[in-house]
């Protein structure tokens, strides 16, 4: 299962999951905050070494992969979209009926650049945080935070089923296509229609799954009166509070940059130009370092937790 | 002590009884084995004794279950669950954790034990279960066969009484179900453990167990020894196979020889010697079925076949081979050795990395599987995979429609496979509300309507009661006297030894052995059937050692 969780005894897995769920909390918020095509790009290779000291090259690759697909569509779509931008790149001679001439920008293209920079980003740290967090130990981190825990546990158990309903797909697919049932026949709607067929018969195998699911856990005493104990209970360490702390200030100085306006970046109607000064520099820097600091102290962990 | 009294249950929303006034004492340390046709009602009784019935699935009862001093009509199954241990059929669905040591901790991190005691329990269990070696490892990793152990050890760590186990072996492949089936054994004999399992294929554990309880439309048809059973089961249709050691055992029997019946084959060799010695056999006549001469052309022809999963390993390995029309062939071989991936080739599911498939004269590597499926039908070991239309009827019809088959040619097939799969009184029924059995016909009737020339079965037997496999196996015969050609995938040597014609043994994506029945499956320590391994040492008094069933075995007595 290529998206799935593995466990490897690297420093970045062993992180504390609260750091690395405040970590990529952080980087989401920055992606929305800041809109400058650089800075956003920045983020992104910062979180490259993540990959590299956990050993999730390929897996991450293949998140990044689908990514780099829908960018692509962005940056198409948008181009012809947006109308703004007064840099004109070429006119679509033909005229269309109520839109009138579509014309492509210089402004439009780089935009969709710019927001692609942020869609990529994004999914980076999420597909870390996803393939280096054991889901066991990210149930433990959101009781943690007083969340209710037959909620949390309910939706963990749903997550666990995902790739038997991806494998149910695969093989029911098959399993008409081998009966001479085309999904390919006609135009786009009926296509969707084609593949309607599959969704009952995979809604009663989910409850199926579900009721035998929850049979299963009674039977182990789930939902009893007793208060509930966890075994082995993450341990936080000092050198977690270190991180955490880290992860924290990183939230604190994008929630400056929000009240300063700083990494706000115009592209319309032309873009604003970019002075690579000493104050950007730092802003860049600080940034740089907030994102890759959990990575750059990871070893630290080894130095002084045992174990 | 397990006591049930008097117990009627009916599911909600139906009259019908799923149980009739069952009555019946389980003492401590019993091995019990539970067996009956689908839907006779074993698991609905076992749920019975944990109590999910009725605190999890509602519906009338009447009646009393007592494990030791809990009454488990009136107690929850949380708390049942300190009692009494249950084990269902998929390892998938019974797991909730990421890795093995999490997964036995579950139960009791419910009940609130302190982590020292979780740890230690967890320490016993592993050892217990033999799997200390996987309690590191996530479960996403584990075969099927380590997973249903992880969920005995997780049911285990509870310290219940009574073990129930409901078909723990179903989902498994042979090898995982021996393994799930030598804890269990070890469990009641070193343990003293309390063990009620619902099994299909008795043959496995036949000879463990005390008791024998056979089930039929909701009531006990038989409870005693299990040797008892074999001797009474001669007259009674109960759908449930004896081993073919002790169907042996029954012929010898009556040919009034002085036979008694072996469980085992250790028994048999014991019990028959004397017989074997004395009697003089008769020239063999077998070889007349060994040949089959009058098979048709080729319709499948495979060419130096090489097939490597994108980013995977190679699974298939220069497998040149033809299949005739007319011709049944079994395909066998331990898991992963690339018996599914051959027959994905062979529909188009998957295209050939090196060599050639043509179906019909088709290449497989520029046809679509659309089209390759008027000529491939293919049978899922699941037959829940097969069912996507609303009544049996546009089940059934589905494959032709696809075809573009003309209307009359669709009504009168569908009226056929009705009247052949015995599916009439259910023609309007929801495909998915039918007893597994019919499930089975359903799907195995929803490709043949189509008249493909290669039938395609993967694993359809698992899971299956010998009642089932027998009525499976005589629409498979049919299909093939009227001109069908058959690949069975299968583990079920018995079942091959008895219908198969040509086996085709693969190892690793290569073809072992590639031959007729009795040369592939004779002398060998794994692919032979019981009575093949019966006879081995008996054939200095001139058995021939190639011999498979007891009817051929049967044949050889003067």
């Amino acid at each position: 299962m290529k998206f799935a969780y593995k466990n490897k005894e690297t420093v970045i897995h062993r992180l504390h999951p609260a750091c690395k769920l405040i970590w990529v909390i952080g980087i989401l918020f920055a992606c929305i905050i800041i809109s400058d095509p650089i800075l956003l790009l920045l983020i992104f290779f910062s979180t490259v070494p993540f990959v590299i000291i956990g050993k999730i090259v390929k897996e991450w690759f293949s998140f990044l992969k689908l990514t780099l697909w829908l960018s692509f569509f962005i940056i198409v779509i948008n181009m012809f979209a947006s109308q703004y931008g007064s840099t004109i790149l070429y006119v679509i001679p033909s005229e269309i009926p109520i839109v009138g001439k579509l014309k492509i920008t210089f402004e439009a293209l780089v935009f969709g650049i710019g927001m692609s920079f942020r869609l990529i980003a994004t999914i980076s740290a999420f597909a870390i945080v996803t393939l280096t967090i054991n889901p066991d130990d990210l149930l433990q981190t959101f009781l943690a935070f007083k969340l209710p825990y037959r909620t949390v546990f309910t939706t963990a158990i749903a997550t666990r089923f995902m790739p038997c309903l991806l494998n149910d797909v695969d093989t029911m697919t098959d399993s008409l296509r081998t009966r001479a049932y085309n999904f390919n026949d006609g135009k786009f709607l009926q296509r969707i229609k084609r593949r309607s067929v599959l969704i009952l018969p995979l809604l009663s195998n989910s409850l199926e799954r579900a009721i035998q699911s929850a049979e299963a856990m009674e039977s182990r005493a789930f939902g009893s009166d007793t208060k509930r104990t966890i075994y082995k209970k993450i341990e936080t360490t000092l050198t977690d509070y270190f991180f955490i702390m880290l992860s924290t200030l990183f939230l604190v100085f994008l929630f400056l940059m929000l009240l300063f306006n700083i990494g706000s970046y115009n592209y319309y109607p032309s873009l604003d130009p970019i002075y690579i000064n000493v104050s950007y520099m730092s802003v860049a820097l600080v940034l740089i370092f907030f994102v890759l600091a959990p990575a750059v102290f990871s070893p630290l962990k080894k130095v002084f937790d045992l174990d | 002590m397990i006591k049930i009294n008097d117990l009627t249950f009916s599911y909600a929303e139906t009259d019908k009884l799923a149980l009739k006034n069952i009555s019946l004492k389980i003492e401590d340390s019993e091995f019990v084995l539970i067996t009956g046709p689908s839907g006779c009602g074993k698991s609905t009784l076992c749920r019975c004794i944990n109590g999910l019935i009725p605190s999890f699935y509602g519906g009338k009862i009447h009646g009393e279950v007592k494990v030791q001093d809990l009454d488990s009509i009136h107690t929850p199954t949380n708390i049942m669950a300190k009692k009494v241990g249950m084990v269902f059929q998929d390892p998938e669905n019974q797991l909730v954790a990421m890795d093995v040591e999490k997964e036995i901790a579950f139960g009791l991190e419910n009940l609130g034990f302190s982590n020292t005691i979780i740890a230690k329990r967890i320490e016993e269990v592993l050892d217990m279960v033999g799997i200390d070696h996987l309690r590191n490892r996530l479960l996403s990793t584990l075969s099927g066969g380590e997973k249903q152990k992880t969920t005995i050890a997780s049911v285990l760590v509870l310290h219940p009484e009574v073990l129930v186990l409901d078909e723990p072996t179903s989902e498994l492949d042979p090898k995982g179900a021996e393994e799930v089936i030598q804890i269990v054994q070890r469990l009641n004999q070193e343990l003293g453990l309390t063990v009620i399992l619902v099994e299909h294929r008795i043959d496995r554990v036949l000879q463990s167990v005390d008791r024998l309880i056979v089930m039929k439309e909701g009531m006990i048809n038989y409870d005693g020894l299990p040797r008892g059973w074999v001797e009474v089961s001669q007259n009674t249709s109960s759908g449930i196979g004896v081993p073919p050691i002790a169907r042996l055992g029954l012929g010898l029997k009556q040919k009034k020889q002085d036979a008694r019946i072996p469980l085992t084959i250790k028994e048999g060799r014991q019990f028959f010697t004397p017989i074997f010695k004395q009697n003089k056999w008769k020239v063999r006549e077998l070889s007349e079925s060994h040949v089959n001469g009058n098979l048709g052309k080729p319709i499948v022809k495979v060419r130096k076949l090489w097939y490597k999963y994108p980013d995977g390993p190679t699974a298939i390995r220069d497998i040149s081979l033809d299949i005739c029309q007319g011709e049944f062939i079994a395909l066998v071989g331990r898991n992963a050795s690339g018996k599914t991936t051959f027959a994905k080739l062979l529909n188009g599911l998957l295209r050939p990395s090196k060599g050639m498939i043509t179906i019909n004269g088709l290449n497989t590597k520029n046809t679509p599987v659309e089209h390759l499926a008027k000529f491939v039908g293919y049978v899922f070991q699941d037959p829940n995979v097969h069912l996507f239309a609303d009544t049996v009827e546009e089940e059934i019809t589905l494959m032709m429609n696809n075809l573009g088959f003309s209307s009359k040619l669709i009504e009168s097939s569908l009226d056929k496979m009705l009247h052949q799969f015995n599916l009439d009184h259910c023609r309007k029924a929801y495909p998915r509300s039918l007893s597994s059995g019919e499930k089975q016909r359903v799907a195995l009737a929803s490709i043949l309507a189509a008249q493909p020339k290669l039938l395609i079965l993967d694993e359809p037997t698992r899971g299956l009661n010998y009642g089932l496999k027998k009525n499976l196996m005589e629409y498979i015969i049919e299909y093939k006297r009227n001109g069908g050609s058959i690949l069975l995938i299968s583990h079920d040597i018995e079942l091959i030894a008895e219908f198969g014609e040509r086996v085709v043994l693969v190892s690793e994506g290569k073809i072992i052995a590639d031959s007729e029945k009795h040369q592939v499956l004779s002398n060998s320590l794994h692919f032979s059937p019981q009575i093949n391994r019966l006879i081995q040492p008996f054939t200095k008094y001139g058995i021939p050692g190639d011999l498979l069933t007891v009817n051929e075995l049967m044949r050889g007595f003067s």
